[in-house]
């Protein structure tokens, strides 16, 4: 091929490549604005996080949650309930404008008897997290009680995430977790902790930060493609996902198996939490999550029974109050969720119910929080 | 600087760009001053230690001709070794060599610790204290001629692409190559810009997302992880290790591809090796390459001459051979850091190269395609195994990891999200597949006029949209701590 021929067929490969990424760059794109973890909801839920006059009610993890404190302090009662739970908390199944999950209506009740009530909560959140949050929340708020939704099916995550690491840099926290041979070792793993990892973690104490810090802001602002990256990432992991889902038949009826190491690391922070609860004079209300009834659960179910004995011992011994609502809300108040398999459009939700559902869980909670944390000795 | 960025991306550009239109000389100083910024965009105030490396060999490489004397020739190269190999022991091992001494003292019952010093490392130390080492040994030896253009001595020694994390190159490699003006080759642009968002995917797509599952892995409490566990964590390290680093040479020989210089190859599909000296042929070459020629072959008493032997051991003992070889590699495991699980890390290598030796009459009654075959179902595990004390916290955890691998019944459980093993069963078919296409599809797919592009165009585009939803400099190479 002569020269001149050689140089327009490269320059039409760089077109084409050029192209080819464009065209992927759009592709790779969810339609409409969505946060990560909604896409793992699928369509027919939402998260909701809701908010009065004085400020947010409920918030994710503790990056973000100055603010839920800030506006509990605001609203001016002598102390707070916080509530700790995963994505059953502020996921609506079948959502609808003006639904309300369960942790307005508490606090709304609650602080008609003088008590805030402010919610955290994670999707997938261990208990590892809901640890780090406690600790974090309680060194900021005076808390009353403390309310932690026990979910079997988090007891496979381990480790602390981006909305959590930063806690790690409160000394009041990383003294509460030094307390504990968990918590050593949760603070010797995550030396980001420092700069709380995030995006720019590689270039941490150098001259190079500065300007990368500039560049970035710089494009986030004025280049459209460059702002929505994290949407095609987003796009990327969820289409992965439902590939190794539709490859190994994995839906949300699969059994999970426990995982040993994570297990029972999740059960130490339980334990960790019930004892610094305990000693700090804060009652906790532990309840084993609603799950969906009349469908075979995703769980092994010797598993499963032995996982709400292992809690109820723990909560038991360290005087907490230990509940088991896995019935709590009945089949007709739950949803179904977008299908995880390529092809698949609707499958059984076996944590997230309507809005409706949220209204049984609020009753029970602000009964027994009034009872067990409120009333009690 | 962090290839992974949209400062290098600007940088690369502008070097790009005017290295192109400047004449030869103000050429080379833009790439003294550009390589300086490079590495000044992470810590100015090492820049002097840098250049105090590439003026001492400078200077030893300027006088050796003019010694008159043996002995004044080995004082010069000894004072090359010296300051190099001090500035290494000062930054990098100072505080090591403190650590052990307290804890022999604690033995032998006297109570000291050492002072809290806060010694950063320098980045980059360990390759270009061995590339100006490598230089004045080379002069020493008669290979090169000393360079008298102090100019173009510092580009060659400071030269950024390579500067952090290698290649590590010899004198003889580029000297020559910085010394002409050469011209804007098309072939020379599309091959770099290739190797460049290929090493781009490997780190950002791959690697860095690899790692949070290796990261997760180890963290785990070594009494709950299974066999399994610690094999696949092995591979997983090991594909993030290959990935990452082999990344980083990718980029730093398209750069220079682009530049219209040739660096040598680093990495050549090591998990295909078929043995241990078959996977230090193609793993971190330069690296392999230069222990052999400037450690292995002097402490086996082998004459290395401008000929830069490649064999001729004949006169050398088994003896001497079997101590240079645990020597080498004893040394090998402490170049990547200063911890005792490196030096673990390199007598593993050593107890392999040393039974493969052994092995090798055995071997040879097979058919040589069996034994090739035999020779990397051996490999693959015991390479991937040998990551672990290179990932592992302390010598006890890798023992506690060894004893589980070895451990009949620890194989009944397993303590990762399910996901951890598939993603690595699909890395170890991705690398076989990889190996597949570069070594028989590409040499089928290059002639032909229209496939071959429009194969490189589809490849080049998928690559260059990941590379762009990836590109975040959220963790450094892993090099970068050697």
């Amino acid at each position: 091929m002569g020269s001149r021929a050689s140089a327009l067929v490269r320059l039409a490969c760089v077109i084409g490549a050029l192209g080819i990424a464009l065209g992927l760059l759009h592709l790779l794109r969810p339609a409409t604005e969505r946060k990560g973890e909604d896409l793992a909801l699928g369509a027919q839920a939402r998260s909701v996080y809701s908010a009065d006059a004085h400020g947010p009610l409920h918030c994710g993890g503790t990056t973000g949650g100055d603010a839920c404190v800030a506006a509990s302090r605001s609203r001016g009662h002598p102390g707070a309930v916080l509530w700790l739970g995963n994505s059953q908390v502020h996921a609506i199944n079948q959502w609808q404008a003006e639904d309300e999950n369960a942790s307005p209506r508490v606090a709304r009740a609650l602080q008609s008897l003088g008590t805030d009530f402010v919610t955290f909560s994670i999707p997938n959140g261990s208990i590892q997290e809901h640890w780090v949050i406690f600790e974090w929340v309680r060194a900021r708020l005076t808390l009353k009680g403390v309310v932690v939704a026990l979910c079997y099916d988090d007891t496979r995550e381990t480790g602390l995430r981006n909305g959590v690491l930063e806690a790690l840099t409160d000394p009041a926290v990383q003294g509460r977790l030094e307390e504990h041979a968990l918590g050593r070792s949760m603070l010797a793993r995550k030396p980001e902790a420092a700069t709380g990892g995030g995006e720019l973690a590689g270039l941490d104490q150098t001259v190079q930060q500065r300007a990368e810090r500039a560049l970035v802001d710089w494009l986030q602002s004025n280049w459209d493609l460059w702002a929505k990256r994290h949407r095609n990432r987003l796009e990327v992991y969820h289409r992965l996902y439902r590939l190794r889902n539709t490859v190994f038949n994995i839906s949300p009826s699969t059994k999970r198996p426990k995982i040993p190491a994570r297990y029972a690391e999740n059960l130490a922070a339980f334990d960790a939490l019930l004892i610094n609860a305990q000693a700090a004079g804060i009652p906790v209300l532990a309840y084993v999550v609603p799950i969906r009834p009349n469908a075979e659960i995703p769980y092994v179910q010797a598993d499963y029974q032995q996982y709400k004995l292992d809690t109820q011992r723990l909560a038991e011994a360290r005087g907490a109050t230990w509940l088991n609502w896995e019935s709590l809300v009945p089949e007709a108040l739950w949803g179904s969720k977008g299908g995880t398999q390529v092809g698949v459009k609707a499958e059984l939700d076996f944590m997230h119910f309507m809005a409706t559902g949220h209204a049984v869980l609020a009753d029970a909670l602000i009964r027994t929080i009034r009872r067990d944390l409120l009333e009690s000795p | 600087m962090i290839f992974n960025s949209v400062t290098f991306v600007l940088f690369f550009g502008l070097c790009f760009a005017l290295y192109w239109t400047l004449p030869r000389r103000p050429r080379l100083w833009m790439l003294l001053a550009a390589s300086l910024t490079f590495y000044g965009f992470w810590r100015v105030e090492f820049l002097p230690v840098m250049l105090l490396s590439a003026a001492t060999d400078y200077g030893v490489g300027l006088r050796l001709p003019r010694a008159r004397t043996q002995r004044g020739r080995a004082l010069l190269l000894l004072t090359s070794l010296t300051v190099n190999l001090g500035l290494l022991a000062y930054f990098k091992y100072l505080y090591f060599f403190a650590e052990n001494v307290s804890l022999l003292a604690g033995w032998l019952g006297v109570n000291w610790s050492p002072p809290a010093w806060e010694i950063v490392l320098p980045l980059g130390i360990s390759f270009y204290t061995f590339q100006t080492i490598s230089y004045s040994v080379d002069v020493y030896r008669g290979v090169v001629e000393p360079e008298r253009d102090p100019i173009l001595f510092a580009t060659y020694v400071t030269f950024f692409p390579q500067l952090v994390a290698g290649p590590v190159l010899r004198a003889g490699e580029v000297i020559h190559q910085l010394k002409v003006r050469p011209k804007l080759d098309l072939e020379d642009l599309a091959v770099g810009v290739r190797r460049v968002i290929q090493g781009l995917f490997l780190k950002v797509a791959l690697a860095d997302n690899i790692a949070p599952m290796v990261d997760s892995g180890f963290a785990t409490p070594l009494h709950l992880l299974s066999a399994i566990d610690v094999w696949t964590l092995a591979f997983m390290f090991g594909f993030q290790i290959y990935f990452d680093f082999s990344a980083y040479s990718h980029i730093a020989i398209g750069c220079a591809r682009m530049l219209g210089l040739r660096f040598p190859e680093n990495f050549d599909h090591p998990y295909l090796a078929h043995s241990p000296k078959d996977f230090w042929k193609r793993w971190h070459i330069s690296l392999s390459s230069w222990i052999r020629d400037y450690l292995y072959l002097p402490l086996t008493g082998t004459k290395v001459g401008r000929m830069q032997s490649q064999g001729g051991l004949g006169d050398v003992t088994q003896q001497r051979r079997t101590a240079a070889l645990f020597a080498t590699w004893a040394i090998m495991g402490l170049w990547h850091g200063a911890n005792w699980t490196f030096v673990v890390w390199g007598l593993y290598h050593a107890v392999w190269v040393y039974a493969h030796r052994l092995s090798k009459p055995s071997l040879a009654a097979l058919p040589a395609g069996g034994r090739k075959a035999l020779g990397w179902l051996v490999s693959l595990p015991i390479a991937m195994l040998g990551w672990i004390p290179f990932r592992a916290g302390s010598v006890s955890d890798v023992v506690t990891m060894f004893a589980t691998v070895v451990d009949p019944g620890a194989y009944a459980a397993l303590g990762l999200r399910e996901t951890t093993y598939l993603v690595a069963a699909l890395l170890m078919a991705g690398v076989c597949l990889a190996w597949l296409v570069n070594t028989r599809v590409l040499g089928w797919l290059r002639p032909r006029p229209v496939l071959w592009p429009v194969s490189v165009t589809l490849t080049m585009g998928v690559l260059l949209a990941l590379d762009f939803i990836y590109l975040r400099p959220i963790a450094q190479f892993i090099y970068f701590q050697f």
